[in-house]
């Protein structure tokens, strides 16, 4: 592992701690709790437009109020919850699983906190002003995010913010991909990077290369909005679209491939078994990084102003490094020892619902299928499916596995389990209705509708459903405050799993290590350890 | 480690990125699309030759605290914020930046 000056100073505590410490596992944890917050806050307002849209009429608030209210849930769980929770994830156990003492540039990992916390603020900030916040959807489109289509301040906070938030998780990225590239541990070769640690890297490539395009997106538009022309014409509009969506797309995968990761070293762990083609793995999220930087046209399909048949191509060509993904979780799990805990729960339940996610994403990768469900309701289905339906439970697969490492202390299985029943109830009754809806042709970001559509009952179902994911939350919560209050403690490795973060102990010192590292000789040096003092077969050792 | 393993895994990924988006080329395309692409594998390139020239310091001072960083993350929202509040936002921000500059080169050099 490195060599680091320990300084004299204590660790810091209290607010001095949380506004100036720069250890990578304080400044993840922080991450974490502030894009839970943002999450919280964006799942509200999602409970109030599920209840506003369960029956026909205006009930809770105006058709401008709604406007907000869509624009500023979608903006907070794509840049403010789903995005920096991942990251936060990686800033975390990165450097613990590639045997570092500290993250690269802790310095910088600090200011990308603060950014992407102020960013939020000023965000949602909006909400404090006379017209009220950005009301123009998570994409901000042009002309109708221009000052005319929404004026006020808040339109202008709002591109502030997300280009704040934006800015600062590229900092959490480029601070985690330095230390992938130049901190690894003697013996820590490329293939012998966890899996974790493989997806987090083509997550914090991802970033670095297609977050910028927002940010300059959001600068157009921020000057457009204040007299300059950027974005003129037809061509404009499409130009910010082009812009915008380069970041768009391969965003949503800086929202998959961490809890593909997480997930595959969940199910490896509590299969008992080493992951099923770790090689094909590695070189498929490479791939499938790469493919899911060219697709990003196919949410331009109806502008006229893409090559269909490209991004048509690309888009369709995704499920195949999807497909290697599914076969190394399917793979590992044949013949392992399989524990049914709740991180496995979690871990099985990302690949099923995210199926639902990825399955409809090839139908509306096709052109003809795209114009016809297009802004509907099939729309909104299928992605939440796979943010939602998908992600958040390979959110939670990492959270309930890691949990008694950051915190020390074992959250409570039968509430954990509860958790994921009525969470798997929930999300399916929301968003499997809306397949249908959309079908029968609702548009997407309406406030109301006419009961003539027929569109009632399937509306109360998704909200119903959406009240279910809300107690699914609070049963967390739950869990989390019991866990809390009576801790059961964990130990280093309660998984008796594979990654050097489990070497040493929960939670780990300042400095991660305190013993030396077990001898890497494998992306699992804990197995490794464990069946050579069993004295199974011959040490394993992986080329370098 | 050195970076050079790295820098390889990264060098393919930006052959990836640089092959599709030379499919690209075979198809209708526009200005924004080919610049956006150009600047990502550019990007990349950059990190290859970060990736070669790296290696793992054997000691280095690691921070415990930085309040530089918390300044300089204050000067930037409000430099961002100037273009849409007012130019007081944005003098303000200037200001903060020269002092988190110069708060973290003190801390640097502690």
């Amino acid at each position: 592992m490195s060599v680091a000056v320990r300084t004299p100073t204590a660790s810091l505590r209290g607010l001095t701690g949380y506004a100036l410490g720069t250890d990578h596992k304080s400044v993840a944890v922080r991450t974490f709790c502030t894009a839970f917050g943002f999450f919280l806050a964006g799942g509200l307002l999602a409970v109030l437009m599920r209840t506003e849209l369960a029956r026909p009429g205006m009930q809770l608030t105006s058709r401008a109020g709604y406007d907000q209210l869509f624009t500023m849930h979608g903006s907070t769980m794509i840049y403010f919850f789903v995005t920096p929770v991942a990251l936060s994830l990686g800033t975390y156990l990165v450097p613990l699983q590639v045997g570092a003492a500290e993250i690269a540039a802790p310095r910088v990992n600090l200011v990308g906190f603060w950014l992407f916390v102020l960013g939020g603020l000023i965000a949602w900030s909006g909400f404090l002003t006379r017209n009220g916040a950005g009301a123009a959807a998570w994409t901000a489109e042009f002309p109708q995010s221009g000052s005319t289509g929404t004026p006020g301040e808040g339109m202008d906070l709002w591109i502030s913010g997300v280009a704040l938030g934006v800015l600062g998780t590229m900092l959490l990225a480029g601070c985690m991909l330095a230390t992938i590239v130049g901190r690894r541990a003697p013996g820590m070769t490329m293939l012998r990077l966890p899996v974790f640690s493989w997806a987090m890297l083509v997550t914090c490539l991802m970033v670095v290369t297609s977050f910028p395009a927002l940010i300059v997106a959001m600068g157009g538009l921020l000057l457009e909005r204040h007299g300059v022309s950027v974005y003129p014409g037809a061509y404009g509009a499409a130009a910010y679209q082009d812009l915008f969506w380069f970041y768009g797309h391969p965003v949503v995968y800086v929202m998959f491939f961490p809890f593909v990761g997480a997930a595959l070293q969940v199910i490896a762990a509590l299969s008992r078994r080493r992951l099923f083609g770790y090689k094909g793995v590695a070189l498929s999220l490479l791939l499938f990084a790469a493919l899911s930087m060219s697709v990003w046209g196919h949410h331009m399909f109806t502008t006229g102003q893409v090559s269909n048949d490209y991004f048509s191509l690309t888009s369709t060509a995704l499920a195949v490094p999807a497909g290697l993904e599914y076969v190394a979780a399917v793979g590992t799990l044949i013949g392992g020892a399989i524990l049914l805990r709740t991180p496995m729960l979690f871990a099985i339940g990302f690949f099923v619902q995210f199926l639902l996610g990825g399955l409809s994403g090839i139908y509306v990768a096709s052109p003809p299928l795209d114009y016809h469900v297009h802004d509907s309701y099939v729309v909104v289905a299928h992605f939440h499916y796979t943010l939602l339906a998908g992600s958040v439970f390979g959110l939670f697969a990492a959270v309930y596995f890691w949990w008694p490492k950051v915190t020390g202390f074992m959250l409570r299985e039968g509430l954990g389990k509860l958790h994921f029943w009525i969470f798997v109830v929930g999300t399916n009754l929301t968003f499997l209705p809306q397949f249908f809806l959309g079908y029968d042709g609702m548009p997407r970001r309406i406030a109301d509708y006419s009961p003539a559509n027929g569109w009632t009952t399937l509306n109360e179902l998704s909200t119903l459903g959406s009240y279910i994911v809300a107690l699914s939350v609070v049963v967390f919560l739950v869990n989390v405050a019991v866990s809390w209050l009576v801790p059961r403690e964990a130990g280093p490795d309660p998984w008796e799993a594979q990654t050097l973060e489990w070497a040493t102990t929960s939670p780990p010192p300042r400095y991660n290590f305190e013993a030396a590292l077990p001898a890497i000789r494998s992306a699992e040096p804990l197995l490794d350890l464990r069946e050579s003092l069993a004295g199974v077969g011959a040490p394993r050792e992986e080329p370098a | 480690m050195s970076g050079r393993g790295a820098a390889g895994a990264i060098a393919l990924w930006a052959l990836f990125n640089a092959l599709l988006a030379a499919l690209l080329l075979g198809f209708r395309n526009n200005l924004v699309q080919m610049l956006s692409w150009v600047a990502a594998v550019a990007t990349l390139l950059v990190i290859v030759v970060l990736a070669l020239r790296s290696a793992d310091p054997r000691a280095r001072r690691l921070p415990e605290a930085s309040a530089g960083a918390l300044i300089l993350a204050i000067a930037v929202t409000l430099l961002a914020l100037g273009a849409g509040v007012g130019l007081w936002a944005a003098l303000i921000g200037a200001g903060l930046a020269v002092i988190a500059l110069v708060v973290l080169g003190r801390e640097a050099r502690e």
